[in-house]
């Protein structure tokens, strides 16, 4: 698969038709945010300790804002990049930074993500894939597990029972993305019906709205969205609906009673009651950047029908949603709070949920 | 140095009036367990009986009035309890302490008593997973006990029936007394633990009968105590002899303690060991097999209230498994080492503050830290893979080994240092994440293996063998 331009990629990651809007953005400082891991690489200091994936979201948004990437950054992209090679694939990070040495060996070996996220840098950047793509494809098929789902077996060990949505689900897209970007045909990847049953199966019953999101970009890169979308198309919509919140005026990533609910101490799959509803009574949920914009691509460039009526019902309040994000550093994100712990888990904004917050209203104002 | 031979000395004084008359009677907790922060408040009204006993009855409930010893003396076991209690008691219901090991339930039983004498009746509840009964090493006995009902009652007994008398009959051979105990009961429950047949997921709850309206009092005893020893200084009602977080009147000759039989371990053929050692002026160097292990110990150990409360939460919070801790001396245990679980920056802090009034330097001490996330906590980890834009990868075939994803491993770091302050100044040991257990994230500090024979003998020792320990122990006075 070749691109002509950066935005045709973009277009492509996201498999988005709509155009973005930036009008209502402050673009000089939406481009200091985006900028800032690049700046990182400036620095002797930390420049070692730059991850691919943040370098990926954040060149995502420039290219986004069509920012200009000077030469001297793009040379600096470059020195990560190739310090993340191992000869058949990418790691997360450089092998030889300070970071690197207090990570386990396993986290340090080449996978799909950060392999896709590279490739994806130096199509961005307008770079040539050719010189890592032979490396990558003598080792690639071997990521294709015959349960269908696509990692790095030396990787993650786990039985694909104890294994998280998220990981199988974007693995599977990544995997995907990575195997049209080295010119092969979806079909010919290995365990091509496997893969589609999984990600059907998970589209029946889905528990987390970005992998629902995943879920149906896969099959839309495997070419089998048109023919699944009728028969997938209430159980989708009543999904996405569900996670609907007026007060919020936006959607929620999961519910608890779906994800909060385990065959542990007392809680049993699909167990309802004052004992399960216990168990989460102190945690937090709050409708999220990520699963409103997903929710509105499901609606717009997925399923349309019964969805997309909704969405309409309910434009104004969506709109409203991603107006009254609060911009923080030039940046957007959904702070993740854990119990009534005071500080938040992970970052409060980041480059994916900037760039989201981007796509989602420019959704939302379609409506 | 002068050894004096004798008890160890009591720390401080508790003074319930002065306690309880500094806030009027009216106590406000904040409890903060589990990611989760309890506001508890309850009213007393109380007064003296006589010298030494007040009563004490929370506001307007006569029924419910109590008498006890107005004074409570605080020796090195009243805070190791402290601890323990703040770690694994009740905090909610009744006073009441859960644990499967019959030592720590007793020593829990009689500190409780000890506060409140004669106060409350006990209840024990007995807990198990219906799956350990699917044992096949447990038939046999199944069908005796089978056999033994149906002869008592003339027809066949329940499997249930037959189960509860199973472990009632493995209670009352354990010769657990928790001081006027009223009732046994016994839940059986495909709910408790464990999903594999055969496994134990076996647990001992003591209640306290009608303690309910008490928990506050004692939480509010403990906390001030606990809070008192961290601020280095007097509280209202509690009463130091010395600087509670730094003095004592008892000192261990940790040189002599080394050399003795309380610091010795069996090797897998069968014999004892001790730790190799040099000395110098200020500290013990001590190591087993090989000096590149060694771990420096201060020469002498004072028996602080700080170091009792920390063996006490180490008791409750620690990861080497109970058993192992009363059976190390007595048979060859692999993999005893130190490990600190907590959720809270207090008990952490707690941790290190007390653990260096023993051991010198860090870097031979700590090996790592790492963030355990637990089964509930998946969805909110998950929904930051998506913030992130990386997979949630587990590690190890159970998905209980080295999470993946470097950007989690990262981020993780920053969160916990963001949560729990203490662990800023131990930043550069983090190590990883581990998706395990079913709890809160949490951190779990792991320390090198030379030092755990010493620290769990001392523990074991300053807990349950006061007088094992005496002939060790020098005047503090004499040291200066």
């Amino acid at each position: 698969m070749t691109f002509t331009s950066a935005s045709e990629f973009i277009s492509w990651h996201y498999l988005i038709e709509t155009p973005l809007r930036l009008s209502k953005y402050n673009q000089r400082s939406l481009t200091d945010f985006f900028y800032r891991p690049i700046s990182y690489l400036h620095d002797e200091k930390t420049r070692s300790n730059v991850f691919i994936s943040d370098v990926f979201h954040s060149l995502v948004g420039l290219y986004i804002l069509n920012a200009t990437i000077l030469d001297a950054d793009k040379n600096n992209i470059d020195y990560l990049i190739k310090g993340c090679w191992t000869s058949k694939g990418f790691t997360p990070i450089r092998r030889d930074s300070p970071y690197a040495k207090i990570l386990n060996r396993k986290l340090l070996l080449e996978d799909v993500y950060s392999t896709y996220y590279c490739l994806g840098i130096l199509i961005l950047m307008g770079r040539d894939i050719g010189p890592y793509s032979e490396g990558i494809l003598g080792n690639f098929k071997s990521w294709f597990q015959s349960t269908g789902w696509i990692y790095n077996a030396d990787w993650t060990e786990t039985i694909i029972e104890r294994r998280l949505d998220i990981e199988l689900i974007q693995q599977a897209l990544m995997g995907l993305k990575l195997g049209l970007l080295l010119g092969t045909e979806h079909r010919d990847l290995p365990y091509d019906e496997q893969r589609l049953s999984n990600l059907l199966g998970y589209i029946e019953k889905p528990r987390y709205m970005t992998s629902l999101y995943h879920a149906v970009l896969c099959l839309k890169l495997m070419q089998q969205w048109d023919k699944s979308k009728e028969k997938y198309n209430d159980v989708i919509a009543s999904y996405v609906i569900s996670h609907f919140e007026e007060n919020e005026k936006g959607f929620r990533e999961y519910q608890f009673g779906d994800v909060k609910i385990f065959n542990y101490r007392g809680m049993e799959d699909g167990a309802k009651g004052a004992t399960a509803k216990h168990r989460f009574q102190s945690d937090y949920i709050t409708s999220s950047i990520n699963a409103t914009t997903y929710s509105l691509w499901l609606g717009i460039e997925g399923v349309r029908n019964k969805l997309l009526d909704f969405l309409k019902l309910k434009g104004k309040l969506i709109v409203q949603f991603f107006d009254d994000q609060k911009c923080v550093d030039g940046g957007y994100g959904t702070p993740i709070k854990i119990a009534k712990y005071t500080a938040t888990f992970g970052p409060d904004v980041t480059s994916i949920e900037t760039c989201n917050h981007i796509m989602g209203s420019s959704l939302a104002s379609i409506l | 140095m002068k050894k004096v031979k004798r008890k160890l000395a009591n720390l401080g004084e508790i003074n319930l009036v002065e306690l309880l008359q500094a806030c009027n009677g009216s106590i406000t907790i904040q409890l903060i367990d589990a990611g989760m922060i309890r506001d508890q408040e309850m009213e007393y009204e109380f007064e003296l009986v006589d010298t030494e006993s007040i009563c004490i009855m929370p506001k307007g409930k006569e029924k419910s009035r109590i008498i006890i010893p107005s004074k409570i003396v605080v020796s090195p076991k009243l805070l190791i309890f402290f601890g323990m209690y703040d770690g694994d008691g009740n905090k909610t219901g009744n006073i009441g302490f859960a644990q499967n090991n019959t030592e720590l339930q007793t020593f829990v039983a009689d500190a409780i008593e000890f506060i409140f004498p004669k106060a409350f009746k006990s209840k024990v509840n007995i807990l198990e997973s219906s799956k350990f009964f699917e044992s096949d090493e447990i038939q046999h006995d199944l069908q005796r006990i089978g056999n033994t009902i149906r002869k008592e009652i003339g027809q066949s007994p329940s499997k249930e029936e037959v189960q509860k008398r199973y472990l009632l009959e493995e209670f009352s051979k354990m010769g657990f007394q928790v001081g006027t105990t009223e009732k046994v009961s016994i839940t059986i429950s495909p709910k408790k633990g464990g999903e594999i047949k055969g496994k134990r997921s076996y647990e001992i709850i003591v209640e306290k009968l009608n303690s309910r309206l008490f928990l506050p009092f004692l939480l509010y005893i403990i906390k001030q105590t606990i809070d008192s020893i961290l601020e280095s200084k007097q509280f209202p009602g509690i009463h130091w002899f010395l600087d509670p977080n730094k003095e004592a009147f008892d000192c261990l000759d940790v040189e002599k303690y080394i050399q003795s039989d309380r610091c010795k371990y069996l090797t897998p053929s069968g014999r004892k060991r001790g730790y190799s050692k040099r000395t110098n002026d200020s500290h013990v160097q001590i190591y087993k097999s090989s000096p590149a292990t060694l771990v420096k110990i201060r020469k002498v150990i004072y028996v602080t209230p700080l170091l009792c409360i920390m063996f006490g939460i180490y008791w409750a919070e620690g990861t080497t498994t109970k058993k192992k801790l009363f059976t190390f001396r007595e048979r060859n245990e692999t993999n005893l080492g130190i490990g600190f679980n907590s959720s809270e920056n207090k008990s952490l802090h707690l941790f290190f503050d007390a653990i260096f009034q023993i051991f010198l330097e860090p870097n031979e001490l700590i090996s790592c830290w790492l963030v355990k996330i637990g089964a509930k906590y998946h969805a909110e980890t998950n929904a930051l893979g998506s913030k992130l834009g990386v997979p949630i990868a587990r590690g190890g075939p159970g998905g209980d080994g080295i999470a993946r994803s470097a950007e989690i491993t990262r981020v993780a770091k920053e969160w916990a240092t963001n949560q729990f302050p203490i662990m800023r100044s131990w930043a550069k040991y983090y190590s990883h994440v581990e998706f395990t257990g079913a709890g809160i994230p949490r951190i779990d500090i792991r320390c090198r293996p030379t030092s755990a024979l010493f620290f769990f003998s001392l523990m074991v020792d300053l807990t349950f063998c006061e007088d094992a320990i005496y002939p060790f122990l020098v005047d503090c006075r004499s040291v200066k």
